[in-house]
Protein backbone atom coordinates (compact mmCIF):
# COMPACT_ATOMS: atom_id res chain seq x y z
CA UNK A 1 0.00 0.00 0.00
CA UNK A 2 2.66 2.04 1.11
CA UNK A 3 4.90 1.01 -1.99
CA UNK A 4 1.94 1.57 -4.22
CA UNK A 5 1.06 4.98 -2.98
CA UNK A 6 5.19 6.17 -3.35
CA UNK A 7 5.09 5.00 -6.66
CA UNK A 8 2.24 7.51 -7.66
CA UNK A 9 3.93 10.12 -5.60
CA UNK A 10 6.37 9.33 -8.40
CA UNK A 11 4.61 9.04 -10.97
CA UNK A 12 2.89 12.53 -10.51
CA UNK A 13 6.23 13.85 -9.83
CA UNK A 14 7.63 13.38 -13.27
CA UNK A 15 4.52 14.37 -14.85
CA UNK A 16 3.97 17.68 -12.49
CA UNK A 17 8.03 17.93 -13.65
CA UNK A 18 7.13 17.33 -17.15
CA UNK A 19 4.22 19.85 -17.33
CA UNK A 20 6.59 22.58 -16.04
CA UNK A 21 9.13 21.83 -18.59
CA UNK A 22 6.25 21.90 -21.24
CA UNK A 23 5.14 25.39 -19.73
CA UNK A 24 8.57 27.12 -19.04
CA UNK A 25 9.55 26.03 -22.98
CA UNK A 26 6.36 27.76 -23.91
CA UNK A 27 6.97 30.70 -22.13
CA UNK A 28 10.39 31.67 -23.47
CA UNK A 29 8.84 30.95 -26.64
CA UNK A 30 6.33 33.63 -26.19
CA UNK A 31 8.44 35.60 -24.06
CA UNK A 32 10.98 35.91 -27.77
CA UNK A 33 7.96 38.04 -29.79
CA UNK A 34 6.90 39.85 -26.40
CA UNK A 35 3.55 37.63 -26.49
CA UNK A 36 2.57 39.85 -29.44
CA UNK A 37 1.55 39.07 -32.50
CA UNK A 38 4.65 37.85 -34.89
CA UNK A 39 4.23 38.96 -38.07
CA UNK A 40 5.97 37.47 -41.15
CA UNK A 41 6.21 40.03 -44.22
CA UNK A 42 6.89 39.39 -47.57
CA UNK A 43 10.67 40.38 -48.79
CA UNK A 44 11.31 44.17 -49.75
CA UNK A 45 14.44 45.30 -51.68
CA UNK A 46 16.37 46.87 -49.12
CA UNK A 47 18.19 50.28 -50.43
CA UNK A 48 21.39 51.16 -48.68
CA UNK A 49 20.83 54.53 -47.01
CA UNK A 50 23.00 57.04 -49.28
CA UNK A 51 24.65 60.16 -47.01
CA UNK A 52 23.63 63.67 -48.91
CA UNK A 53 25.54 64.62 -52.03
CA UNK A 54 28.17 66.89 -52.14
CA UNK A 55 27.40 70.76 -51.79
CA UNK A 56 29.33 73.51 -51.20
CA UNK A 57 29.08 77.38 -51.23
CA UNK A 58 32.29 79.71 -51.93
CA UNK A 59 32.91 82.78 -49.41
CA UNK A 60 31.04 85.90 -50.42
CA UNK A 61 32.61 89.35 -51.14
CA UNK A 62 30.96 91.59 -48.13
CA UNK A 63 31.08 94.15 -47.62
CA UNK A 64 30.73 95.72 -51.22
CA UNK A 65 29.71 99.20 -53.18
CA UNK A 66 28.53 96.73 -55.99
CA UNK A 67 24.80 95.92 -56.61
CA UNK A 68 25.10 92.46 -57.73
CA UNK A 69 27.73 89.25 -57.06
CA UNK A 70 28.54 85.86 -58.48
CA UNK A 71 27.90 83.45 -56.07
CA UNK A 72 30.07 79.98 -56.61
CA UNK A 73 27.98 76.85 -55.83
CA UNK A 74 29.18 72.83 -56.03
CA UNK A 75 26.82 70.47 -55.94
CA UNK A 76 26.96 66.29 -56.63
CA UNK A 77 24.41 65.56 -59.01
CA UNK A 78 23.25 68.99 -59.30
CA UNK A 79 20.10 69.50 -61.22
CA UNK A 80 18.95 73.18 -60.02
CA UNK A 81 20.58 75.73 -57.59
CA UNK A 82 17.78 78.51 -55.87
CA UNK A 83 19.43 81.66 -53.89
CA UNK A 84 16.87 83.14 -51.87
CA UNK A 85 17.85 86.67 -50.38
CA UNK A 86 16.42 90.31 -49.64
CA UNK A 87 16.85 91.17 -53.08
CA UNK A 88 14.44 88.12 -54.89
CA UNK A 89 14.75 84.80 -55.58
CA UNK A 90 17.95 83.41 -58.21
CA UNK A 91 17.59 80.46 -59.75
CA UNK A 92 19.62 78.27 -62.60
CA UNK A 93 19.99 74.73 -64.25
CA UNK A 94 23.32 73.47 -62.50
CA UNK A 95 24.41 72.70 -66.07
CA UNK A 96 28.48 73.60 -65.31
CA UNK A 97 30.41 72.90 -62.11
CA UNK A 98 31.23 74.95 -60.25
CA UNK A 99 28.32 76.88 -61.27
CA UNK A 100 28.76 80.45 -60.67
CA UNK A 101 25.04 82.86 -60.29
CA UNK A 102 24.80 86.23 -60.68
CA UNK A 103 22.57 87.95 -57.78
CA UNK A 104 21.48 91.62 -58.00
CA UNK A 105 22.21 93.45 -53.99
CA UNK A 106 19.59 96.07 -53.23
CA UNK A 107 21.76 99.74 -51.96
CA UNK A 108 22.33 100.03 -48.46
CA UNK A 109 20.67 96.35 -47.63
CA UNK A 110 22.13 93.69 -45.28
CA UNK A 111 21.82 90.36 -48.01
CA UNK A 112 21.23 87.01 -46.37
CA UNK A 113 21.46 84.12 -48.50
CA UNK A 114 19.70 80.91 -48.44
CA UNK A 115 21.42 78.35 -50.89
CA UNK A 116 19.13 75.50 -52.18
CA UNK A 117 20.40 73.35 -54.48
CA UNK A 118 18.04 70.14 -55.84
CA UNK A 119 20.10 66.77 -56.84
CA UNK A 120 19.36 64.75 -59.34
CA UNK A 121 17.05 61.82 -59.12
CA UNK A 122 18.55 58.79 -60.32
CA UNK A 123 18.10 55.24 -60.11
CA UNK A 124 20.59 51.81 -58.99
CA UNK A 125 19.34 48.97 -59.85
CA UNK A 126 15.85 48.82 -57.72
CA UNK A 127 16.64 51.93 -55.49
CA UNK A 128 16.44 55.51 -55.86
CA UNK A 129 18.58 57.88 -54.96
CA UNK A 130 18.37 62.14 -55.07
CA UNK A 131 15.62 64.10 -55.76
CA UNK A 132 16.24 65.99 -52.81
CA UNK A 133 17.15 69.69 -51.98
CA UNK A 134 20.18 70.36 -49.84
CA UNK A 135 20.09 73.79 -48.26
CA UNK A 136 22.64 76.14 -46.75
CA UNK A 137 22.82 79.86 -45.14
CA UNK A 138 26.91 79.21 -44.40
CA UNK A 139 30.24 78.63 -47.03
CA UNK A 140 32.44 76.12 -47.08
CA UNK A 141 34.16 77.43 -43.95
CA UNK A 142 30.80 78.07 -42.03
CA UNK A 143 30.51 81.63 -42.13
CA UNK A 144 27.53 82.95 -42.64
CA UNK A 145 26.20 83.86 -46.33
CA UNK A 146 26.00 87.31 -45.32
CA UNK A 147 26.40 90.53 -47.74
CA UNK A 148 25.87 94.02 -46.90
CA UNK A 149 25.63 96.43 -49.92
CA UNK A 150 26.89 100.00 -49.03
CA UNK A 151 26.78 102.63 -51.74
CA UNK A 152 29.88 103.91 -52.19
CA UNK B 1 2.31 35.86 -45.03
CA UNK B 2 1.15 36.20 -41.30
CA UNK B 3 1.40 34.15 -38.52
CA UNK B 4 -0.86 34.26 -35.27
CA UNK B 5 0.14 33.19 -31.87
CA UNK B 6 -2.66 32.24 -29.60
CA UNK B 7 -3.03 34.51 -26.32
CA UNK B 8 -4.07 34.48 -22.58
CA UNK B 9 -2.87 31.99 -19.91
CA UNK B 10 0.74 31.27 -22.26
CA UNK B 11 0.68 34.95 -22.94
CA UNK B 12 1.11 35.75 -19.36
CA UNK B 13 3.01 33.01 -18.57
CA UNK B 14 5.53 34.27 -20.95
CA UNK B 15 5.21 37.41 -20.08
CA UNK B 16 5.61 37.01 -16.39
CA UNK B 17 8.36 34.88 -17.02
CA UNK B 18 10.27 37.60 -18.76
CA UNK B 19 9.46 40.06 -15.69
CA UNK B 20 11.41 37.56 -13.81
CA UNK B 21 14.34 37.47 -15.82
CA UNK B 22 14.45 41.13 -17.01
CA UNK B 23 14.62 41.32 -12.70
CA UNK B 24 17.30 38.75 -12.63
CA UNK B 25 19.42 40.65 -15.45
CA UNK B 26 18.95 43.97 -13.59
CA UNK B 27 19.99 42.82 -10.03
CA UNK B 28 23.05 40.80 -12.04
CA UNK B 29 24.45 43.84 -13.40
CA UNK B 30 22.45 47.66 -12.41
CA UNK B 31 21.30 50.13 -14.41
CA UNK B 32 22.54 53.08 -14.49
CA UNK B 33 26.44 52.15 -14.20
CA UNK B 34 29.54 52.92 -16.71
CA UNK B 35 30.18 50.18 -19.10
CA UNK B 36 33.74 48.86 -19.18
CA UNK B 37 35.12 50.71 -22.31
CA UNK B 38 36.37 48.73 -25.37
CA UNK B 39 39.16 48.98 -27.65
CA UNK B 40 39.09 47.53 -31.42
CA UNK B 41 41.77 47.27 -33.50
CA UNK B 42 41.45 49.18 -37.02
CA UNK B 43 42.87 47.89 -40.56
CA UNK B 44 43.30 51.32 -42.33
CA UNK B 45 43.59 51.04 -46.43
CA UNK B 46 43.93 53.91 -48.31
CA UNK B 47 43.66 53.89 -51.88
CA UNK B 48 45.01 56.84 -53.00
CA UNK B 49 46.93 56.36 -55.99
CA UNK B 50 49.48 58.79 -57.24
CA UNK B 51 48.39 60.81 -60.55
CA UNK B 52 50.69 61.30 -63.78
CA UNK B 53 49.31 64.18 -65.22
CA UNK B 54 49.42 66.15 -61.94
CA UNK B 55 53.27 65.37 -60.95
CA UNK B 56 52.50 62.50 -59.43
CA UNK B 57 50.67 63.79 -56.84
CA UNK B 58 48.09 61.80 -54.73
CA UNK B 59 44.79 61.87 -56.14
CA UNK B 60 43.80 63.43 -52.68
CA UNK B 61 46.40 66.29 -53.10
CA UNK B 62 45.72 66.66 -56.54
CA UNK B 63 42.07 67.02 -56.37
CA UNK B 64 42.13 69.69 -53.36
CA UNK B 65 40.65 66.84 -50.97
CA UNK B 66 41.15 66.57 -47.37
CA UNK B 67 43.63 64.27 -45.58
CA UNK B 68 42.47 60.90 -44.45
CA UNK B 69 44.60 60.54 -41.17
CA UNK B 70 43.32 63.87 -40.35
CA UNK B 71 40.28 62.85 -40.72
CA UNK B 72 39.99 59.50 -38.99
CA UNK B 73 41.92 60.98 -36.08
CA UNK B 74 39.71 63.73 -35.97
CA UNK B 75 36.68 61.16 -36.26
CA UNK B 76 37.99 58.49 -33.72
CA UNK B 77 38.41 61.49 -31.29
CA UNK B 78 34.42 61.81 -31.70
CA UNK B 79 33.91 58.43 -31.59
CA UNK B 80 35.56 58.47 -28.02
CA UNK B 81 33.71 61.42 -26.65
CA UNK B 82 30.41 60.48 -28.09
CA UNK B 83 30.27 57.07 -26.71
CA UNK B 84 30.88 58.86 -23.28
CA UNK B 85 34.86 57.38 -23.43
CA UNK B 86 33.35 53.86 -24.37
CA UNK B 87 34.55 53.18 -27.73
CA UNK B 88 38.61 53.49 -28.65
CA UNK B 89 39.45 52.61 -32.17
CA UNK B 90 43.27 51.71 -32.71
CA UNK B 91 44.49 51.55 -35.94
CA UNK B 92 46.96 49.17 -35.26
CA UNK B 93 47.54 49.05 -39.54
CA UNK B 94 47.78 51.39 -42.19
CA UNK B 95 48.36 50.50 -45.62
CA UNK B 96 48.12 53.22 -48.67
CA UNK B 97 47.68 51.64 -51.92
CA UNK B 98 48.79 53.34 -55.48
CA UNK B 99 46.39 52.04 -57.61
CA UNK B 100 42.18 52.23 -58.06
CA UNK B 101 40.48 49.19 -56.30
CA UNK B 102 39.09 46.53 -58.53
CA UNK B 103 35.59 47.12 -59.90
CA UNK B 104 33.12 43.73 -59.56
CA UNK B 105 33.08 43.63 -63.22
CA UNK B 106 37.29 43.72 -63.06
CA UNK B 107 37.73 47.05 -64.33
CA UNK B 108 40.13 49.29 -62.82
CA UNK B 109 40.66 52.64 -63.48
CA UNK B 110 43.90 54.56 -64.74
CA UNK B 111 44.53 57.47 -62.40
CA UNK B 112 44.63 59.94 -65.42
CA UNK B 113 41.46 58.62 -66.41
CA UNK B 114 40.17 59.06 -63.00
CA UNK B 115 40.94 63.02 -62.80
CA UNK B 116 39.50 62.92 -66.53
CA UNK B 117 36.43 61.51 -65.94
CA UNK B 118 36.12 63.63 -62.31
CA UNK B 119 36.74 67.11 -64.30
CA UNK B 120 34.00 66.13 -66.31
CA UNK B 121 31.76 64.76 -63.98
CA UNK B 122 31.14 62.44 -66.94
CA UNK B 123 32.38 59.35 -67.93
CA UNK B 124 32.71 57.38 -64.61
CA UNK B 125 32.46 52.96 -64.98
CA UNK B 126 29.29 51.34 -64.72
CA UNK B 127 28.83 49.42 -62.84
CA UNK B 128 30.35 51.14 -60.27
CA UNK B 129 30.48 48.62 -57.38
CA UNK B 130 33.77 47.23 -56.30
CA UNK B 131 34.62 43.49 -55.86
CA UNK B 132 35.24 43.18 -52.13
CA UNK B 133 36.06 39.32 -52.40
CA UNK B 134 39.16 40.77 -54.50
CA UNK B 135 39.59 43.21 -51.57
CA UNK B 136 39.43 40.07 -49.36
CA UNK B 137 41.72 38.45 -51.05
CA UNK B 138 44.42 41.24 -51.31
CA UNK B 139 44.70 42.24 -47.89
CA UNK B 140 43.88 39.11 -46.46
CA UNK B 141 41.40 40.33 -44.32
CA UNK B 142 39.71 36.87 -43.17
CA UNK B 143 42.87 35.53 -42.34
CA UNK B 144 43.66 38.47 -39.82
CA UNK B 145 40.09 38.70 -38.09
CA UNK B 146 40.77 34.51 -37.85
CA UNK B 147 44.28 35.51 -36.32
CA UNK B 148 42.55 37.73 -33.66
CA UNK B 149 44.78 40.64 -35.13
CA UNK B 150 42.04 42.85 -36.47
CA UNK B 151 38.70 43.58 -35.50
CA UNK B 152 37.58 45.60 -38.11
CA UNK B 153 38.95 47.50 -41.79
CA UNK B 154 38.26 50.94 -42.73
CA UNK B 155 38.27 51.54 -46.53
CA UNK B 156 39.40 55.27 -47.44
CA UNK B 157 38.45 56.09 -51.03
CA UNK B 158 37.65 59.09 -53.57
CA UNK B 159 33.45 59.39 -54.64
CA UNK B 160 32.73 56.49 -57.14
CA UNK B 161 35.30 54.43 -55.39
CA UNK B 162 31.89 51.97 -54.92
CA UNK B 163 32.31 51.33 -51.12
CA UNK B 164 29.26 50.69 -49.60
CA UNK B 165 28.96 52.95 -46.40
CA UNK B 166 29.47 49.93 -44.31
CA UNK B 167 29.21 46.39 -44.81
CA UNK B 168 29.12 42.95 -42.68
CA UNK B 169 31.21 40.23 -43.49
CA UNK B 170 31.56 36.32 -41.60
CA UNK B 171 29.52 33.81 -40.02
CA UNK B 172 25.68 35.27 -39.39
CA UNK B 173 26.22 38.37 -40.84
CA UNK B 174 23.12 40.42 -41.72
CA UNK B 175 22.48 43.75 -43.39
CA UNK B 176 24.44 46.43 -42.20
CA UNK B 177 23.20 49.42 -44.72
CA UNK B 178 24.36 46.90 -47.58
CA UNK B 179 23.57 42.87 -47.97
CA UNK B 180 25.70 40.44 -46.03
CA UNK B 181 29.00 39.87 -47.73
CA UNK B 182 28.55 36.85 -49.47
CA UNK B 183 31.25 34.20 -49.33
CA UNK B 184 32.63 34.71 -45.98
CA UNK B 185 30.99 32.00 -43.90
CA UNK B 186 34.69 30.29 -43.58
CA UNK B 187 35.72 34.08 -40.76
CA UNK B 188 35.55 32.84 -37.24
CA UNK B 189 33.26 36.04 -36.48
CA UNK B 190 31.33 38.44 -38.41
CA UNK B 191 33.06 41.92 -38.63
CA UNK B 192 32.40 45.22 -40.68
CA UNK B 193 34.27 46.61 -43.55
CA UNK B 194 33.32 50.45 -42.97
CA UNK B 195 33.97 52.62 -46.68
CA UNK B 196 34.75 56.25 -46.35
CA UNK B 197 35.59 59.17 -48.49
CA UNK B 198 38.35 61.55 -47.98
CA UNK B 199 36.45 64.10 -50.77
CA UNK B 200 34.29 64.54 -47.43
CA UNK B 201 34.23 65.37 -44.01
CA UNK B 202 34.03 63.73 -40.35
CA UNK B 203 30.26 64.63 -40.12
CA UNK B 204 30.25 62.03 -43.05
CA UNK B 205 32.06 59.37 -41.63
CA UNK B 206 29.59 60.23 -38.36
CA UNK B 207 26.50 59.47 -40.51
CA UNK B 208 28.13 56.35 -42.06
CA UNK B 209 28.50 54.84 -39.04
CA UNK B 210 25.36 56.21 -37.68
CA UNK B 211 23.61 54.22 -40.99
CA UNK B 212 25.84 50.73 -39.04
CA UNK B 213 23.90 51.85 -36.26
CA UNK B 214 20.61 51.97 -37.65
CA UNK B 215 20.74 48.51 -39.19
CA UNK B 216 22.05 46.88 -36.14
CA UNK B 217 19.73 48.17 -33.81
CA UNK B 218 17.07 47.85 -36.00
CA UNK B 219 18.32 43.71 -36.30
CA UNK B 220 18.95 43.89 -32.37
CA UNK B 221 15.27 44.65 -31.87
CA UNK B 222 13.95 42.23 -34.49
CA UNK B 223 11.49 40.54 -32.47
CA UNK B 224 9.94 43.28 -30.40
CA UNK B 225 6.80 44.61 -31.21
CA UNK B 226 4.86 48.00 -30.33
CA UNK B 227 5.79 49.13 -27.02
CA UNK B 228 8.77 47.34 -26.29
CA UNK B 229 10.81 47.99 -29.63
CA UNK B 230 12.69 51.06 -28.12
CA UNK B 231 14.65 51.32 -31.30
CA UNK B 232 11.24 52.13 -33.15
CA UNK B 233 10.72 54.37 -30.44
CA UNK B 234 13.72 55.67 -30.39
CA UNK B 235 13.89 56.60 -34.29
CA UNK B 236 10.49 58.76 -34.31
CA UNK B 237 10.43 62.23 -35.54
CA UNK B 238 7.73 64.36 -36.86
CA UNK B 239 7.62 63.85 -40.21
CA UNK B 240 6.39 60.54 -39.96
CA UNK B 241 5.03 60.08 -36.63
CA UNK B 242 3.26 63.27 -35.63
CA UNK B 243 2.92 64.72 -32.40
CA UNK B 244 5.47 61.73 -31.12
CA UNK B 245 8.67 62.68 -31.92
CA UNK B 246 11.33 61.18 -29.63
CA UNK B 247 15.28 61.42 -31.13
CA UNK B 248 15.03 60.54 -35.15
CA UNK B 249 17.55 58.84 -36.91
CA UNK B 250 20.16 60.36 -39.24
CA UNK B 251 18.84 61.77 -42.10
CA UNK B 252 15.83 63.06 -39.86
CA UNK B 253 15.79 65.65 -36.59
CA UNK B 254 13.29 65.56 -34.40
CA UNK B 255 11.62 67.79 -36.77
CA UNK B 256 13.06 67.59 -40.25
CA UNK B 257 10.33 67.63 -43.11
CA UNK B 258 12.80 65.87 -45.46
CA UNK B 259 16.10 63.90 -45.99
CA UNK B 260 19.04 65.57 -44.32
CA UNK B 261 16.67 68.67 -43.02
CA UNK B 262 19.01 69.58 -40.13
CA UNK B 263 18.61 73.00 -40.24
CA UNK B 264 14.86 73.06 -40.07
CA UNK B 265 14.02 76.22 -37.46
CA UNK B 266 10.29 74.90 -37.01
CA UNK B 267 9.26 74.02 -33.30
CA UNK B 268 7.91 70.45 -32.97
CA UNK B 269 6.95 68.62 -29.48
CA UNK B 270 10.25 65.79 -28.83
CA UNK B 271 10.94 63.81 -25.83
CA UNK B 272 14.65 63.58 -27.28
CA UNK B 273 15.63 64.62 -23.81
CA UNK B 274 14.02 61.88 -21.90
CA UNK B 275 16.79 59.41 -23.80
CA UNK B 276 19.14 61.12 -21.50
CA UNK B 277 18.10 59.33 -18.40
CA UNK B 278 17.80 55.81 -20.21
CA UNK B 279 16.36 53.33 -19.25
CA UNK B 280 13.99 56.21 -17.36
CA UNK B 281 12.20 57.67 -20.36
CA UNK B 282 9.61 59.37 -18.44
CA UNK B 283 8.93 62.79 -19.30
CA UNK B 284 6.53 65.33 -20.84
CA UNK B 285 7.36 66.64 -24.63
CA UNK B 286 9.07 69.86 -25.01
CA UNK B 287 9.13 72.47 -28.24
CA UNK B 288 12.66 71.75 -30.21
CA UNK B 289 14.20 72.81 -32.95
CA UNK B 290 17.87 72.95 -34.84
CA UNK B 291 19.54 75.02 -32.31
CA UNK B 292 19.48 72.01 -30.40
CA UNK B 293 21.53 69.74 -32.88
CA UNK B 294 23.51 71.97 -34.53
CA UNK B 295 20.96 74.84 -37.20
CA UNK B 296 22.26 72.23 -39.65
CA UNK B 297 25.97 71.40 -39.18
CA UNK B 298 26.27 67.81 -40.61
CA UNK B 299 28.91 66.79 -38.04
CA UNK B 300 27.06 68.45 -34.72
CA UNK B 301 24.09 66.49 -35.80
CA UNK B 302 25.29 63.12 -35.85
CA UNK B 303 27.21 64.08 -32.77
CA UNK B 304 23.79 64.95 -30.78
CA UNK B 305 22.28 61.59 -31.85
CA UNK B 306 25.14 59.91 -30.92
CA UNK B 307 25.34 61.01 -27.57
CA UNK B 308 21.63 59.98 -27.12
CA UNK B 309 22.00 56.29 -27.59
CA UNK B 310 21.30 54.50 -24.68
CA UNK B 311 25.05 54.21 -22.87
CA UNK B 312 24.44 52.88 -19.36
CA UNK B 313 24.61 49.08 -17.60
CA UNK B 314 22.02 46.83 -17.27
CA UNK B 315 19.15 45.47 -19.72
CA UNK B 316 15.72 46.07 -20.57
CA UNK B 317 13.54 43.38 -22.02
CA UNK B 318 16.49 41.50 -22.53
CA UNK B 319 18.81 44.18 -24.33
CA UNK B 320 21.67 45.64 -23.52
CA UNK B 321 20.95 49.15 -21.72
CA UNK B 322 24.39 50.05 -23.65
CA UNK B 323 23.80 49.95 -27.70
CA UNK B 324 27.03 50.62 -28.44
CA UNK B 325 27.97 47.22 -27.30
CA UNK B 326 26.18 46.13 -30.54
CA UNK B 327 26.69 48.81 -32.60
CA UNK B 328 30.76 48.13 -31.91
CA UNK B 329 30.79 44.31 -31.81
CA UNK B 330 28.61 42.78 -34.27
CA UNK B 331 29.21 39.26 -32.97
CA UNK B 332 27.21 40.49 -29.63
CA UNK B 333 24.00 40.36 -31.36
CA UNK B 334 22.16 37.27 -31.01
Amino acid sequence: MSTQSSKSRIVLLIVALLAIALLVWLGLRLMNSDGNDEVETPATVQCPAATPEFFSVEPVTSPTNDLSQVITVDLGNGEMITITTESGTFTAPFDVFPKEIEIDLLPDTTHNLIVQGRVREISQGECTYGGYMLETTRDRNGDPLVIEQARP
Amino acid sequence: MTKQKSKGFLAGLGEALEEGLKGLGQSQEPAGGRPEPVTKRVSLIIHNPRVPMQGNARLNKALGWNDPRRLVKDYIADMLEISYGYITYKVVEEIEVDKFPRKVDGFTYDADQFVSAWQARKGFHDPDAVDYLALLDEFRMIDKINDDKIDEFWLFAFPYAGYYESIMAGPGAFWCNAPALAGTDHARKRFIIMGYNYQRGVGEMLENFGHRAESIMKHVYRHKKGDANLWEKFIRHEQANPGRAEVGWMHYAPNSERDYDWGNKRQVLSRWHTWQNFPDLDGEPRLVDSRDWGEGDIRAHHKWWFRLLPHTTGSTGGISNNWWEYVVDPNTVP
